[in-house]
């Protein structure tokens, strides 16, 4: 579920299709996943989960896997 | 000056409209346009931090006019460009002190993220410090800091 969303947002945010993300798509892989629009990544998923990340996550959530893990979606997962 | 926001701003964190950056694949191959409209456009400069050339185009009745083009593909103003095409890419407010307007900014509620942690020094502005923050529903909005009240446009 969270992991779903996640998609959902990055998706969106960055003008691309859910299927072409998988959890190493990162801001190294995709073209579109820039210095600017990372942030429009962060605010996005901020306000989707209601959280709020300093500066050393900001830096640190720079692919999908990152930031499903970070919201606990890689435990959600395994717990399947 | 004008504040923005209107609520809760101290003093010294008011913020005044400086100019618009403009998003340009060429400024050699765009700055006609501004001349020919009444500005009068500086030369290029490089701005390695940031990837991008600069150019201030200033007239005595229009407001202040950044052209700025991409040195790189790597540089969020390139992908800018393949997306939109040349446009507005930023509004750039003045300050006089960078953090205190991003605390009034953070207390007034307002959502954002600084791009860099750190102010930077404009290559453009001589003198002045600047911060890019995105702002969501709004997009790329910079704070320069000014020791003074911005300088008023120019006289062609």
């Amino acid at each position: 579920m969270i992991r779903q969303r996640v998609l959902s947002i990055l998706a969106s945010v960055l003008g691309v299709s859910e299927t072409d993300l998988h959890e190493d798509s990162s801001t190294e892989s995709l073209e579109s996943w820039d210095s600017v629009r990372h942030l429009d990544v962060i605010l996005a998923i901020e306000e989707e989960f209601d959280t709020e990340f300093d500066e050393t996550a900001i830096a640190e959530l720079t692919s999908v896997g990152a930031i499903v893990d970070r919201l606990g979606g890689g435990a959600e997962q395994a717990r399947r | 000056m004008t504040q923005l926001p209107t609520v809760g701003v101290a003093a010294g964190a008011e913020l005044s409209f400086h100019h618009v950056g403009f998003a340009v694949a060429s400024i050699d191959e765009s700055r006609n346009f501004f001349e020919m409209s009444g500005y009068v456009c500086s030369s290029a400069v490089l701005d390695k931090d940031q990837g991008v050339y600069l150019a201030c185009c200033r007239s005595s009745e229009k407001p202040i006019i950044e052209l700025v083009q991409p040195a790189t593909t790597a540089s969020p103003c390139s992908r800018f460009l393949d997306v939109n095409g040349p446009g507005p890419y930023h509004i750039c407010y003045a300050c006089s002190n960078i953090e205190e307007s991003l605390t009034a900014l953070t207390q007034s509620a307002l959502r954002y993220k600084c791009i860099t942690s750190e102010p930077r020094r404009s290559v453009l502005f001589t003198g002045a410090s600047f911060v890019f923050l995105r702002v969501p529903k709004v997009g790329l909005v910079e704070l320069l800091e000014v020791s003074r009240e911005p300088e008023p446009t120019r006289v062609r």
